[in-house]
């Protein structure tokens, strides 16, 4: 009898406990904790159920060419990657330096706001690198130049790349930046939803220059 | 030998004594259980008293804790902010086996992925072990003490408790009542003007009130906290890492403004795409443009700096549901979005 009027109140207690958290990233996951520029940054979602994207990436409609929709798939061997695999990446390889998460807009989109941990390398910058660019870009990723001058991409870093989102293109122009001097393919994934898919849930967002009136 | 009659009024006799008998017993019956029913109401009542005001004191106790943990934790990132630390920061696996156990003898199945909620996980599951116990004895005792009380003895003690409740439930309704005063005052300085002035005072003032204001039930972030990032953005100036990821960023940051290495010249369809995306840089821009309330600043400052009107105001008031739940409360360092 005494066990039964307590088990309401522990279940009480442990509901109260469990709404500690509201908006968790997973089931399992509240928040994860990565790095940017040398600090410490915790990555989790917007506590307040009410709120709603304002104005802040919420246009719908750009001028199609050039701002068109977005294939799936930039290359049938490139996979594509979602939220989860963005902060999975960030425990897995990103802890390890074994991995990068690129932004590949141009440096004036990423200084506004970008993926805590992700680093700039503008699309314009692989695009139009000539071999002797390429090679000094890849040998900071990792890639080894072998004495008969064969690159050795076996320890390059794996590479998980976004832009702005499914109007922008400009992952697609990085991409094949990397693959024209033969970045391997299995080293490549692709953040589709972008920048605008990782604010839409409320995320942490890295602030390098505010625009302040 | 019984005669007939004689035989007929003793069965009557018997059979009235028995009659008789039972509806004594039963009578008794009646009555304990009568009394058993009022004795397990009064019981409840008791426990569900005590259950409320169990959890009430958990419910403050917990919130303490969080604040503390909260403070500690702020101070944590604080210095680890100097330090140079790896690209990620996962959970210690040893302080993860600690959280495991813990939770064990707890009996709760709390374990969590969650890596820097380490410590605050272990001290709240202690405080709840502690708080269950603390409940079940105060419920156990009530229950006892219930047993050896006459009705009278426990009529008094719900009476006692029930005036305890109303006590509880006027101050509460003081403390309600003195935040809609502070509304009331603010809004009548403020009357005829689409505009307020908020000093340093009044926000300390309004602070004091909302803390003593029993929020736990509210899921919603307090909006009218000057330092609640609402967006959930981390502002970082500069890159002062030392750690590979930082490096790495320098090297690369470093060969992009390197133009002694030249780049292949851009097609005029690269061009055009460069350009358009600068266009659209600038609608993102007036997205992304902010300001940080000062001393002395309402919407109607800020509107007349923004747009050269005041009466804009209300443009930047609906541009910041988020923030704003009313055109005439703003709080100093609060950021508010100005679109264009």
């Amino acid at each position: 009898m005494k066990k039964l009027l307590i088990l309401p109140l522990f279940a009480s207690l442990i509901w109260g406990d469990s709404n500690q958290v509201i908006v968790k990233i997973s089931n399992d996951i509240a928040s994860v904790y990565t790095t940017d520029s040398g600090k410490k940054i915790k990555v989790e979602r917007i506590q307040d159920t009410s709120n709603r994207l304002t104005d802040d990436y919420t246009k719908t409609s750009r001028p199609c060419p050039p701002f068109c929709i977005q294939p799936t798939k930039i290359h049938p061997e490139i996979k594509n990657i979602a939220e989860l695999e963005i902060i999975k990446f960030m425990q897995d390889k990103v802890i390890n330096n074994t991995g990068v998460i690129i932004d590949a807009r141009l440096k004036s989109w990423f200084e506004l706001e970008t993926i805590p941990s992700a680093i700039n390398i503008p699309f314009p910058v692989m695009q139009n690198a000539t071999k002797e660019k390429a090679e000094m870009i890849f040998k900071i990723l990792g890639m080894k130049v072998e004495n008969d001058g064969k690159w050795n991409f076996e320890n390059v870093k794996e590479l998980a790349v976004f832009c702005n989102g499914v109007w922008c293109e400009q992952s697609a122009h990085f991409i094949t930046g990397m693959l024209k001097y033969n970045y391997p393919t299995e080293k490549l994934s692709y953040y589709r939803s972008g920048f605008q898919g990782w604010k839409l849930l409320g995320l942490t967002t890295i602030v390098h220059k505010e625009i302040r009136k | 030998m019984l005669d007939k009659d004689q035989y007929n009024q003793e069965e009557y006799n018997d059979y009235y004594k028995q009659e008789t008998q039972s509806a004594e017993i039963k009578g008794k019956q009646e009555e304990s259980s009568n009394k058993k029913g009022i004795f397990i109401l009064l019981g409840l009542i008791l426990l569900s008293v005590a259950g409320y005001f169990g959890y009430r004191t958990f419910v403050t106790s917990k919130n303490n804790v969080v604040t503390s943990n909260t403070v500690n934790e702020i101070e944590k990132n604080t210095s680890t902010q100097e330090e140079v630390t790896p690209p990620v920061t996962l959970e210690p696996i040893q302080s993860k086996k600690e959280t495991i156990n813990l939770n064990k003898q707890s009996s709760l199945d709390t374990a969590e992925v969650n890596s820097s909620q380490t410590t605050i996980k272990v001290e709240k599951n202690t405080t709840l072990t502690q708080e269950t116990e603390t409940i079940s004895n105060t419920i156990q005792s009530t229950i006892e003490e219930t047993q050896k009380m006459s009705p009278d003895e426990i009529a008094q003690v719900v009476q006692l408790v029930m005036s305890q409740i109303k006590t509880k439930e006027k101050e509460e309704e003081t403390l309600k009542n003195e935040d809609k005063n502070i509304d009331k005052q603010l809004m009548s300085e403020l009357s005829g003007s689409d505009v307020e002035i908020i000093t340093d005072n009044e926000n300390t003032s309004l602070t004091t009130a909302l803390s003593k204001v029993d929020s736990t039930k509210d899921t919603k972030i307090n909006k009218n906290t000057a330092s609640t990032n609402t967006y959930n953005k981390v502002k970082i100036e500069e890159n002062s890492g030392s750690d590979q990821l930082s490096k790495l960023s320098g090297q690369i940051s470093d060969l992009i403004s390197d133009k002694k290495t030249p780049d292949v010249v851009e097609t005029v369809a690269e061009q055009e795409y460069t350009q358009e995306l600068q266009k659209e840089l600038v609608i993102r821009e007036n997205e992304m443009r902010i300001i940080i309330v000062k001393k002395g600043d309402t919407l109607g400052k800020i509107a007349k700096r923004a747009y050269g009107n005041a009466s804009d105001f209300k443009k930047i008031y609906k541009a910041n549901p988020d923030i704003l739940n009313r055109p005439d409360r703003i709080y100093i360092g609060q950021k508010l979005r100005i679109p264009k």
